[in-house]
């Protein structure tokens, strides 16, 4: 698929199958997560993924974000190490990294979706869900901590897409070549 | 008469329960207001299964919980198809109260 075809074609899927998710498919989603690019090349995201589904109906208990019966999940978990933990950075170079933090996280999960939605997977991106609960079910060392959990699964049904505003509606100002319009 | 492990999977499953409706709780006071709803309506959605699992939900709450389950994605699509939604369950569960008055 063309990439913008993938990228219209996702969908936050909230409904799946009993169908389980493949291995060697979680390793390519963890895969496209690796290659998102982030604020100094810092790398700043982790994952625990959980695949059995007791486990996974314990993360769903403390996580209301989580809608329908997931195969896998994804818990993206950014590095304290690599991106500043205290207030005293604020404002050093440190500091900004810990601020993009999230910004590298998410841009990793939608990696994450796109490549799912390639595999013929759906996916949703929750951060509805207690983060020290999750680190305490799935027993994540204090160095990380839990951000975004993507849930994935075969779709059940594939929601509609909810309207998007225009490229005209979206754009503020475009600064143009001099002499065009 | 339920076996000692049918006991315990029992408070095993009340006991997720009583998470997720904590930590909704805890969610609700930082997250939009529009989700409280929501996970009120997913709690009861989750309470019909675990009264469904033990034999104890009847063709009323089977009937309404596969209404919640597609009405609760109203909540931030369509909120006043929500409203109607949720005032219909109000409606709904109200007189089946009063016909089950004993």
């Amino acid at each position: 698929m063309q990439t913008l075809d993938v990228i219209k074609k996702r969908r936050s899927v909230r409904s799946f199958t009993d169908r389980a998710v493949e291995e060697n498919k979680l390793e390519k989603l963890v895969e496209a997560a690796i290659w998102a690019p982030s604020g100094g090349n810092r790398q700043p995201w982790n994952v625990v993924i959980v695949q059995p589904k007791e486990d996974i109906e314990q993360i769903r208990a403390v996580s209301p974000g989580i809608l329908g019966n997931p195969g896998a999940l994804i818990v993206l978990c950014a590095d304290r190490t690599k991106t500043g933990g205290n207030e005293e950075e604020a404002g050093s170079s440190i500091g900004l990294y810990k601020r993009y933090q999230n910004v590298d996280i998410g841009i990793a999960a939608q990696n994450i979706c796109l490549e799912a939605t390639e595999l013929g997977l759906g996916s949703c991106m929750v951060g509805s869900f207690n983060q020290k609960a999750v680190t305490e079910l799935l027993d994540i060392p204090d160095r990380f901590i839990p951000e975004l959990v993507v849930s994935l699964g075969y779709p059940q049904n594939m929601p509609d897409a909810p309207p998007r505003r225009t490229v005209k509606e979206t754009v503020i100002r475009w600064i143009k070549p001099e002499g065009e319009k | 008469m339920k076996s000692e492990n049918e006991e315990k999977k029992l408070k095993y499953e009340l006991l997720k329960l009583c998470c997720f409706i904590i930590v909704s709780a805890r969610g609700c006071i930082d997250e939009p207001k529009s989700y409280g709803p929501l996970r009120l309506l997913d709690s009861v959605e989750r309470l019909i299964t675990l009264l469904d699992n033990q034999g104890l939900a009847d063709d009323f709450l089977k009937e309404q919980q596969t209404e919640i389950t597609t009405g609760k994605f109203l909540s931030g699509q369509d909120e006043k198809g929500f409203v109607e939604f949720t005032d219909k369950l109000v409606i709904d569960f109200t007189r089946q109260l009063k016909r089950a008055r004993y």
